[in-house]
């Protein structure tokens, strides 16, 4: 069992399914960040549960970035490899705005916006794979 | 009309009782990442849990032997201390991830911190356990779990499209290993072994006799059967949310958020309330089977019937186990993944945890004339062929699918 536990996730050069996963990672992030911040929108939601789940998925998205960054990928996947990094770093700023102003109509409005770009830029990232 | 209140009862706090982090996590998972087809598998597992829940009752009642006494009769030395130390790990690590999912759950009402608040979840079902008779627990946490229904009304809502909902329940020839992880995955959530250790010890506890069979059939039936109608609703909810917008459950959070959409803060905050108690009730049911075990293997006295301080060695360990998970989910380990090992590892001790129950059942002169009959021989033999098939599968797919990534 451990051995098995240890062989999920493990690290080294950077695979194509590899970082494809990642991006979905980033993806579902980024969509569900925007399915909250437009509950705030709406007027829809809970204060601390909307501070919570930001900051959950931001830390999530940060570990996602961590893990890329210090992944070491060939010449080929390199570039998408560091687009990946830059979208992961953009979806947790956006996040954090979210966590700071749980409670502001206007803004979540456009985090929520913000967020449905990024993660349409992630799937096409993942797409061009 | 005492034994009708005593059967409704039973069957309110079945339904709300089923569903535990596991279902919740897998339920969720399911539908937001293979969508409706993998529905057939919710009924396979239930009926699974209903004919050996159902057996392992009506073996409490008759011969009143608990599980692991009848382990302990039925194998060796050797395989019942293997089966022991399987079991027991399997069921701390689900004590572990119930405990860490209702520190999660209280911090989404308060924000504080999660090991604060797993803190206070341990003390809250402590509380409980100590100072509440069974029944008690059981209708508590059964009745506010009834608020999950709350994704049952989500699905009615978000307007499924019925005939892709009903071709779900017919079963698919597949390659994909991640569609077979979930199958697995969604059978093993229904089957999970502590559900049997729990049910068939609590019938000892609460005295059941040959008197109480009706009591036993429909709780099993009706209450698991009806649990179970949660878990494919949760599934539904989730393929209509979660799978158009590419998201992954990787919280209970996002479980919650699906019955934001249809209903706002109020459908956030009843599925929140519903899964707190439907997972501190299995918190309660995990700690006691953990303890229950150990202290039938062991040839101790055991229950809460004749008062825990009477009964120290099994409080002891109660309390141990406790703290063990206590100290596992202080790691930081994140318990949605820990519930996907617990389950997922869960269906290799299966067969060990199921088929003392089956030959006892089976046992005519011990059993009388409550030993199966055609009907239930044939399910559970053919059941524990399923679950052999599935101890094999179910670590191997774990492996292929990266842990359903």
């Amino acid at each position: 069992m451990i051995a098995l536990i240890g062989s999920v996730g493990c690290g080294g050069d950077i695979r194509s399914d590899e970082l494809s996963r990642s991006i979905d990672t980033l993806v579902s992030s980024a969509r569900e960040g925007a399915l909250i911040a437009q509950g705030v929108a709406d007027d829809g939601t809970k204060t601390t549960f909307v501070r919570v789940r930001a900051r959950e998925l931001t830390e999530a998205t940060d570990h996602e970035a961590e893990k890329l960054s210090d992944a070491s990928a060939d010449q080929a996947l390199e570039s998408d490899k560091k687009a990946a990094v830059a979208l992961s770093s953009q979806i947790s700023d956006v996040l954090g705005q979210l966590q700071v102003s749980p409670m502001d109509p206007v803004s979540a409005s456009k985090v929520a916006k913000h967020l449905e770009r990024l993660a349409d830029k992630s799937e096409k990232l993942q797409r061009d794979l | 009309m005492k034994t009708v209140l005593k059967i409704a009862l039973g069957v309110i706090a079945a339904i709300g009782g089923f569903v535990d982090i596991g279902d919740l996590v897998f339920n969720a998972q399911a539908g937001a990442t293979v969508g409706y087809s993998v529905l057939w598998a919710v009924p396979v597992g239930v009926l699974g849990i209903i004919v050996f829940a159902e057996m392992s009752g009506r073996v409490a009642a008759i011969a009143k032997k608990p599980n692991f006494v009848l382990v302990k009769e039925r194998y060796g030395s050797d395989l019942a201390t293997f089966t022991l130390a399987a079991s027991l790990l399997l069921t701390v690590l689900t004590l572990a991830a119930e405990l860490g999912g209702l520190g999660f759950l209280l911090n989404y009402f308060f924000d504080v911190s999660v090991g604060f608040f797993v803190l206070i979840g341990l003390i809250a079902v402590a509380a409980a356990a100590v100072f509440m008779p069974f029944g008690g627990i059981e209708r508590i946490f059964g009745y506010m779990g009834l608020a999950l229904l709350v994704f049952a009304v989500a699905s009615f809502n978000l307007d499924p499209h019925w005939s892709d909902v009903g071709q779900g329940f017919v079963p698919e020839v597949h390659s994909s290993a991640i569609y077979w992880y979930f199958v697995v995955g969604l059978i093993a959530a229904a089957l999970m072994p502590y559900e049997i250790y729990f049910y068939s010890s609590g019938g000892i506890e609460e005295g059941w006799t040959e008197r109480d069979m009706n009591v036993n059939r429909l709780n099993a039936i009706i209450g698991f059967g009806l649990g179970g109608v949660l878990s494919v609703a949760i599934l539904v909810a989730s393929t209509l949310v979660l799978r158009p917008q590419s998201i992954t459950p990787d919280s209970l959070g996002t479980v919650a958020l699906v019955a934001q959409i249809p209903y706002g803060e109020l459908g956030l905050v009843v599925a929140l309330i519903g899964m707190l108690f439907a997972i501190g009730g299995a918190t309660i049911d995990t700690g006691f089977s953990a303890a229950y075990n150990l202290a039938q293997h062991q040839g101790w006295k055991w229950g809460k019937r004749n008062g825990l301080p009477n009964e120290p060695r099994f409080t002891l360990s109660l309390v141990a186990f406790a703290l063990i998970a206590f100290a596992v989910v202080q790691t930081g380990i994140d318990p949605v993944s820990l519930t996907e090992y617990a389950v997922i590892f869960s269906m290799p001790v299966l067969p060990l945890t199921y088929l003392p129950i089956l030959l006892v059942a089976d046992d005519r002169s011990l059993m009388k004339e409550h030993a199966n009959g055609m009907i239930a021989r044939t399910l559970g033999w053919s059941y524990f062929g399923i679950i052999c098939v599935l101890a094999v599968a179910a670590p191997i797919l774990f492996t292929a699918t990266n842990g359903g990534g």
